[in-house]
């Protein structure tokens, strides 16, 4: 992995400089990405979606999958738009050409 | 904890003044429909807003992934645009030379031209900073209807600067120094007023302001024993004395609402 990136990774946790955040950063990061493979989401479905896929990783830290979502499209790896829908403006994400992570192949 | 005190949290530490909306409104989104979930569950209101903060963790430690993701950043773009329409004014001015002559277009006044095209563009650039007009912003901007897609480009400093650069130099080396220097000072200037803003959003965010008058969209209130400009919801009245509080900031103006 580039450096930049695993800078990014280390400040998201706390206990600082353990590879093994890095590493569950980044499993978080694909679990992301494969949810939203099959069709595009918005926020709260993505983290219902999370939520059935591994209950364990975001029990409790639902907040965070936004900072990772705003991360993935910052890189380029999502792409957001915003539609409105039952009178609420919704922003949904979809996955970009660009491939991120290791298990992808489409 | 409340929905109310988690969002508190997470926006009075979350830096970026330019995203702070839109993570505010996609959490609040977010927590909502939890809480609708869990009251579809058979909680009570009160039961599923404990529990959908609960599920969305600790808010400062949100806030500070978002912080990673949204750092203050020069905005390239602006160099970007600028070397556009150096290249497009240069072309015209030299079909200007070409078919004119070089006296005739010293006549026409390019030097002036390129100066006040300057010297007005660094102005413009700090008011669409601060105003948070969008880069683009005629093209952007909601209500304004009447412009036609793309427009903003004329409007936007950098492109201004790029013209001005472009009637000013007579040579190539002037421009690249021309250009170095207006993008400097134009990314200088616009991360200082993101940084500025930010620090002063973030202070003030959530702290109380008391109404000196009756105002409908912008007037004046006391914020911590000074006078500042604020501007209410659309729709909202404040009536003097009334206690407002800080919701937001649009440029630099406060963005209150009613206790």
């Amino acid at each position: 992995m580039q450096l930049k990136e695993q800078q990014v990774y280390k400040a998201t946790f706390h206990d600082n400089s353990s590879v093994e955040g890095v590493d569950i950063m980044l499993d978080k990061e694909q679990k992301i990405l494969d949810i939203l493979k099959e069709k595009e989401m918005h926020g709260y479905e993505i983290v219902v979606q999370l939520n059935e896929v591994s209950k364990e990783s975001f029990q409790g830290k639902m907040g965070n999958v936004y900072p990772i979502l705003r991360s993935l499209e910052k890189r380029r790896l999502l792409k957001s738009y915003e539609i409105q829908k039952n009178g609420k403006n919704r922003i949904y994400y979809k996955r970009t050409r660009k491939q991120g992570g290791g298990s992808n192949e489409s | 904890m409340k929905a109310s005190e988690y969002m508190k949290r997470m926006m009075k530490t979350v830096v970026s003044h330019k995203e702070k909306d839109g993570i505010k409104r996609e959490l609040q989104d977010c927590i909502d429909d939890l809480k609708e979930a869990y009251m579809a569950e058979g909680m009570t209101e009160a039961e599923a807003e404990e529990e959908a903060i609960r599920q969305m963790g600790d808010p400062y430690e949100t806030a500070e992934m978002f912080n990673e993701v949204y750092q203050p950043r020069f905005e390239w773009k602006t160099a970007f645009y600028m070397a556009i329409w150096i290249g497009i004014s240069s072309l015209v001015k030299w079909g200007w030379i070409m078919s004119f002559g070089y006296e005739a277009y010293t006549l026409f006044g390019n030097t002036l031209l390129g100066i006040v095209l300057l010297i007005s563009s660094i102005g413009i650039s700090y008011m669409e900073k601060s105003g948070d007009l969008p880069f683009l912003w005629i093209k952007n901007s909601p209500t304004r209807h009447w412009a036609l897609p793309g427009l903003g480009v004329f409007t936007n400093s950098s492109s201004i600067a790029g013209l001005g650069i472009g009637f000013l130099a007579v040579s190539i080396r002037q421009i690249i120094i021309l250009y170095g220097i207006v993008t400097v000072l134009m990314l200088l200037q616009r991360l200082f007023v993101e940084v500025e803003q930010s620090k002063m959003e973030q202070y003030f965010l959530y702290k109380e302001a008391v109404a000196l008058k009756d105002f409908d969209f912008e007037g004046l209130a006391e914020i911590e024993n000074k006078k500042h400009r604020v501007r209410i919801r659309r729709g909202e009245i404040a009536q003097k004395g009334d206690c407002l509080v800080i919701t937001g900031m649009k440029g630099f103006t406060f963005i209150v609402e009613k206790m």
